[in-house]
């Protein structure tokens, strides 16, 4: 088939791509994969012309970092590195270096020419092998945020794959402003560095000076204000195409440029995310189509002379799925046990960072633009990341079998160091109760239960709250509440009342388990979900909506029967929020605003 | 690889057209003005700097195409039904008359009978996109004459793409040639809307009410939906090549029939709010590439002409809307408010003269193709002043024109929604619906859960589909008429946007995440701030003192829950709830 007209192209791929959407949302995969998994079939076609259609792609990648680079600022910049960071910082070193080790390893294999038939054009050199590093380090969350919302959560595992997700980001950034330098010699990174300096001085005296006035000549026109956010936009892709860097940085400055005012501005932030989504979509379909497949006629026919071309991009793919979908969750969760996490939280967390990164997809395609990349090893990375997202979609969704299967091996171990360093609970606790979780909730119960002198035993298993559980509670246990070990520590089948305030489904279930032997009283926000829970034996169940419509009613009516007017409600409501902010006790201050923010 | 010269010229096409569009809004100008003044400008017509490129053409055909699939989404028939007649009765002798009036004016000056003819179909409708533009900024768009206006709008739309087709088709040797062109043409576009309806009737409604929840989902799969009907209209004459068949589809039909079928849903709004910046963007290439083509001597070529015209035809087109609005009995300030605006030629004037330019071989030359758009420009720019400023024209005029008062004019429509929103459902806004409808009697609620949206119908209330951050979807809500709204979205911008265009007498509720939004959120103007976690806190701590000193308190206390958290049902019947736990 020939190649046809751009917007024919254009049209074909996205035929292709809403089907396909469809099918995954049906058996819950995601999205990137999906688009890759379009893009390859139409490659496969023939009909697109890869040149072209990367040039609109790029204006995707360009929009990614863009609106990356957006909130940036937003953002106190920080100095200190959290312990997850860390475990980031070590997670992306030895994977990187397995990375790099086995592509070398590849390279070797091919060099001697193990494998008949099986060869690479050109060598496979260590900055060849450096890129499969990339890839296999990064996990990057930057689209996944972009384009699905994650809602805030206070499960440990949740936030740490968020955390490790967004630090991975910054890596990957940092990585895309020196792949652009073209090559990973000294002498043209300093030059390229001091062209990305440039950039982003102008950026920063662009929002210092000149955005002010494009607002106000703007004059408030939506319209005339989305034009010219993305003309300047396009305007700092140009200046990076002038100054021969990469438009990564171009995009990366813009963003700098533009002042962040999602509220004043919210149809025309509304409006790039339409327009970023476009074309994010166009960039990972072209991406799926840049990769050739042995055709299906020539596998018939001459099945060797067919696959030999593949079976480098094969192996190196297979390796890196290897080290992503295995090694990796390994790595992190080894990591993360050794940096106080249980076993369970460090699990899940690997089971949710086992894929390519969006990110090192984008690395890739600019590497292979500036012709840092050859195109074998490109194909392997994209084919990787297509099947590292579908199997890491596959751990996702059964994590809590996958955990259950090797603790029923034995191949986590204990789950304790030693289970007596991390309580306090006198041996004879009886008729307590049993508070599972110390967030902002699990604190408000901790205190009313010490007002009325009422004996309770706290289970929490973030370490960062550990300090917290030291300070404040008579009696807590730091660990997973569904291990054996953890309940029956916390003496659960003598206590009189057990009260969940997270809403994971295998604790809530877990915890159900104990309701011959005691009340238990479980929390979910789905409605729902509730008959089943008391079905299964709950007392109660917290559906924190529920309640607070309870008390908001009380306001909404008195306002309304003219009880009292508007000003009196302010006033009254503005001094309840008081109480609320005022740290219960001087101690807690600093660990509630950082826990705070994943309390909803 | 290199990508830099197809990018520069993207680039040069985009911040210069930011620049001038920027200076347009500063004069007060329509954007597409500033848009095409850029094309005459970077063109060959000024310095030179940009010709027309692969993508630059790419994206002008994109941004016909998404004009035309967001003119279909806004097509709810529902809106506009009992305005058909009128608009019919008022469009068709209109666009009959105009075209008559341009084909005399060109004829009468130094053009063939062939270009006459299609500088009459050019003339014959006003802009689109300057006409709602200039709506939307005075807030005229639901007034009776904005209705009739968008309406007559739409009607000329249609005329234009079936236009399109048959230039599309190529240049027809004798009327049997046109006739039968004329005959394949509604054929295929009869094919495709009926194609089209029955998706947006069997298909569409359950395939987007699964992915509806999810916003990107929706939105890509609506553009593959757009561009399944763009690749079947562009590839139609292979399509029907094997059954002996030479047919073609204008790829604008397609798109407007894909946004048709879509506009029948009810994420119909939603969808507009996500399409319209795409199309912002793509249409600005493509005024701007209109002028890309041309060199200065043809813009210019019959500048005299183009004068004498388009001052005629905007007295021709007041003349003849008036008459008709007159005719159709409306009130004489909808009437002269209503003609005054549709004074203009539209932008599809230049879509129909470039159609004809590029047709094999073309029905008119560059020159033709300069005057028309001139044409187009000069009206534009002119009504732009009349649309701003119609009412204190129409004070001036009216005792000039009180003979054609009418003594029993159509009344104009009720506005809807002048009561109060809530938005956003959940279990806490569900109970206040339920204190809130003693006090109210319209009651808007808005929400981007198919369930919740579903259940709030069933529950008799109305209900909107949409995203509150989306401004279409708070006019169509009538914020800014509410007396009382009660959000449930913990979303500090989405407050913030709220707070900032609900007016001093209107209660406000909101949701806060944290302490320090709820305090930024009071300082703004709300009334009472839900924190909902801590609220529920509370409450549960009674019921655990209650458990913990006497049990069957506790029992008493949570009945009325337990009984709704065993029925299970994400929204029971609102009116029976037992009321005991509201006081």
């Amino acid at each position: 088939m020939t190649e046809v007209a751009l917007l024919t192209a254009l049209a074909v791929l996205f035929v292709v791509v809403g089907p396909l959407l469809l099918i995954a949302k049906g058996v819950g995969l995601s999205l990137i994969p999906s688009l890759i998994l379009a893009g390859l079939l139409v490659g496969q076609l023939g009909i697109i012309d890869g040149e072209l259609m990367l040039e609109l792609a790029r204006l995707g990648i360009a929009f990614l970092v863009f609106t990356f680079s957006v909130q940036i600022h937003t953002e106190r910049v920080r100095t200190v590195v959290s312990n997850t960071e860390v475990v980031a910082i070590v997670q992306a070193l030895v994977l990187g270096a397995l990375g790099i080790g086995f592509a070398l390893l590849v390279g070797v294999v091919l060099e001697l020419e193990l494998l008949a038939d099986a060869g690479l054009d050109a060598p496979l050199t260590l900055e060849q092998a450096l890129f499969v590093g990339i890839a296999a380090a990064l996990s990057s969350s930057i689209v996944g945020t972009a384009l699905f919302t994650r809602p805030q959560s206070d499960i440990v595992h949740d936030y740490l794959s968020s955390d490790i997700d967004s630090f991975n980001d910054l890596l990957a950034v940092i990585l895309l402003l020196v792949v652009s330098a073209g090559t990973f010699a000294l002498d043209p990174v300093a030059t390229q560095l001091g062209y990305g300096v440039i950039l982003l001085v102008v950026a920063i005296v662009v929002n210092r000076y000149l955005f002010g006035i494009i607002e106000r000549l703007a004059g408030g026109s939506d319209e005339a204000m989305l034009v010219s956010i993305v003309a300047l936009l396009i305007g700092f892709l140009a200046a990076a195409e002038f100054l021969e860097t990469s438009i990564v940085v171009g995009a990366f400055a813009a963003g700098i440029a533009v002042r962040d005012n999602p509220v004043e501005y919210s149809e025309v932030f509304n409006g790039l995310i339409s327009i970023q989504e476009f074309f994010v979509a166009i960039f990972f379909a072209t991406v799926g189509a840049l990769v050739t497949l042995p055709s299906l006629t020539g596998l018939a026919s001459d099945p060797s002379a067919a696959l030999a071309p593949f079976v480098p991009v094969a192996m190196i793919a297979l390796g890196l799925v290897i080290l992503t979908v295995v090694v990796k969750p390994i790595v992190i969760g080894a990591l993360l046990v050794y940096a106080g996490y249980d076993r369970r939280s460090a699990t899940v967390t690997g089971l949710d960072l086992d894929h390519v990164g969006e990110f090192s997809v984008i690395v890739a395609i600019e590497a292979l633009v500036l012709g840092l990349l050859i195109e074998p090893v490109f194909e392997a990375i994209i084919l990787a990341a297509a099947v590292s997202m579908l199997l890491s979609n596959l751990t996702h969704t059964y994590d809590d079998e996958i955990y259950g299967f090797m603790v029923s091996r034995g191949w986590l171990g204990e789950p304790y160091h030693d289970v007596d360093d991390w309580n306090s609970v006198p041996e004879d606790i009886s008729d307590h109760v049993v508070i599972a979780g110390y967030g902002r909730q699990g604190r408000r119960l901790v205190e009313f239960c010490e007002e009325i002198d009422q004996p309770y035993v706290v289970i929490e298993n973030n370490p960062q709250s550990l300090p917290d559980l030291r300070a404040e509670c008579d009696a807590y246990v730091f660990g997973d509440a569904i291990e054996p070990e953890t309940t029956a520590v916390a003496n659960l089948e003598a206590a009189k009342l057990v009260i969940s305030t997270a809403e994971t489904k295998p604790l809530t279930e877990y915890l159900l388990s104990f309701t011959d032997t005691v009340d238990v009283i479980v929390r979910t926000r789905e409605l729902p979900m509730a008959a089943e829970l008391l079905e299964q034996g709950a007392t109660y169940v917290i559906v924190p909506d529920l309640l607070a419509a309870d008390q908001i009613a009380d306001s909404l009516g008195a306002l309304l029967n003219g009880e009292f007017d508007s000003d009196e409600l302010r006033t009254m409501s503005r001094r309840e929020l008081d109480v609320e902010r005022a740290p219960p006790r001087p101690s807690t201050a600093t660990s509630n605003s950082s826990t705070g923010e994943r309390d909803r | 690889m290199d990508f830099s010269y197809h990018e520069d010229k993207v680039a040069i096409i985009l911040v210069a057209a930011a620049a001038v569009g920027v200076l347009a809004v500063r004069l007060g100008q329509p954007t597409i003005i500033g848009y095409i003044l850029t094309g005459v400008v970077i063109g060959p017509v000024g310095f030179g700097l940009v010709e027309p490129s692969v993508v630059t053409d790419t994206m002008a055909e994109l941004g016909l195409a998404f004009l035309l699939f967001l003119l279909g989404i806004k097509m709810r028939i529902g809106d506009i039904r009992h305005l058909i007649a009128p608009i019919v009765k008022i469009s068709i002798p209109q666009m009959a008359a105009i075209g008559l009036v341009g084909f005399a004016l060109a004829f009468a000056l130094p053009f063939s009978v062939e270009e006459a003819i299609i500088i009459g179909l050019a003339v014959m409708y006003s802009s689109t996109a300057v006409v709602i533009k200039m709506l939307n900024d005075k807030g005229e768009a639901t007034s009776l004459h904005g209705k009739i206006d968008v309406g007559v709008l739409l009607a000329q739309d249609i005329v234009v793409v079936i236009i399109l087709a048959v230039l599309a088709a190529g240049r027809p040797e004798d009327a049997v040639d046109i006739a039968s062109t004329l005959v394949v043409v509604m054929v295929l576009v009869t094919i495709t809307a009926v194609a089209a309806i029955a998706a947006s009737r069997y298909v569409l409604p359950r395939l987007f009410r699964r992915i509806a929840d999810d916003t990107t989902l929706l939105f890509l799969v609506a553009i593959s939906w757009l561009f399944l009907f763009v690749l079947v209209s562009d590839q139609i004459d292979v399509l029907v090549a094997p059954f002996g068949v030479d047919a073609y589809l204008s790829v604008e039909m397609g798109a407007f029939l894909a946004g048709l079928a879509i506009a029948q849903l009810p994420y119909s709004k939603d969808l507009q709010g996500r399409v319209n910046p795409l199309t912002d963007l793509f249409v600005m290439v493509f005024f701007v590439s209109v002028a890309l083509d041309f060199e200065a001597a043809d813009l210019l070529a019959y500048w005299q002409e183009a004068i004498v015209v388009g001052a005629v035809l905007m007295i021709a087109k007041f003349v003849v809307f008036f008459s008709l609005l007159n005719w159709q009995r409306f009130d004489l300030e909808t009437t002269f408010l209503g003609s005054v605006g549709m004074i203009q030629v539209s932008e599809f004037g230049i879509v129909v003269a470039v159609a004809a330019a590029e047709s094999d071989p073309p029905f008119i030359g560059q020159a033709e193709l300069g005057f028309i758009t001139l044409v187009a420009l000069l009206t534009m720019s002119v009504s732009v002043y009349f649309m701003q400023y119609n009412n204190q024209l129409f004070e001036r005029v009216e005792p000039r024109l009180s003979r054609w008062e009418q003594t029993d004019p159509v009344a104009p429509a009720d506005t809807e929604y002048r009561d109060h929103v809530v938005v956003g459902y959940d279990e806490i806004a569900r109970r206040a619906l339920r204190i809130l409808e003693e006090q109210y009697d319209q009651i808007v609620v808005v929400d981007r859960n198919v369930e919740h949206v579903e259940a709030i119908e069933d529950a008799g209330y109305k209900a909107l589909f949409g995203d509150f951050k989306y401004q279409k979807i708070r006019k169509d809500a009538g914020l800014n008429y509410a007396d009382f709204v009660f959000s449930s979205s913990d979303q500090l911008e989405i407050n913030e946007i709220l707070l900032g265009e609900t007016t001093t007498e209107t209660t406000v509720f909101v949701e806060a995440k944290t302490a320090e939004e709820a305090d930024r959120l009071y300082e703004l103007g709300a009334e009472y701030v839900i924190m909902a976690p801590q609220l529920g806190v509370a409450q549960f701590i009674e019921y655990l003192e209650s458990y913990l000193t006497d049990r069957p308190t506790f029992d008493r206390e949570i009945a009325a829950d337990m009984e709704l958290l065993e029925s299970g049902r994400l929204f029971p019947d609102i009116t029976d709830r037992p009321g005991g736990d509201d006081d």
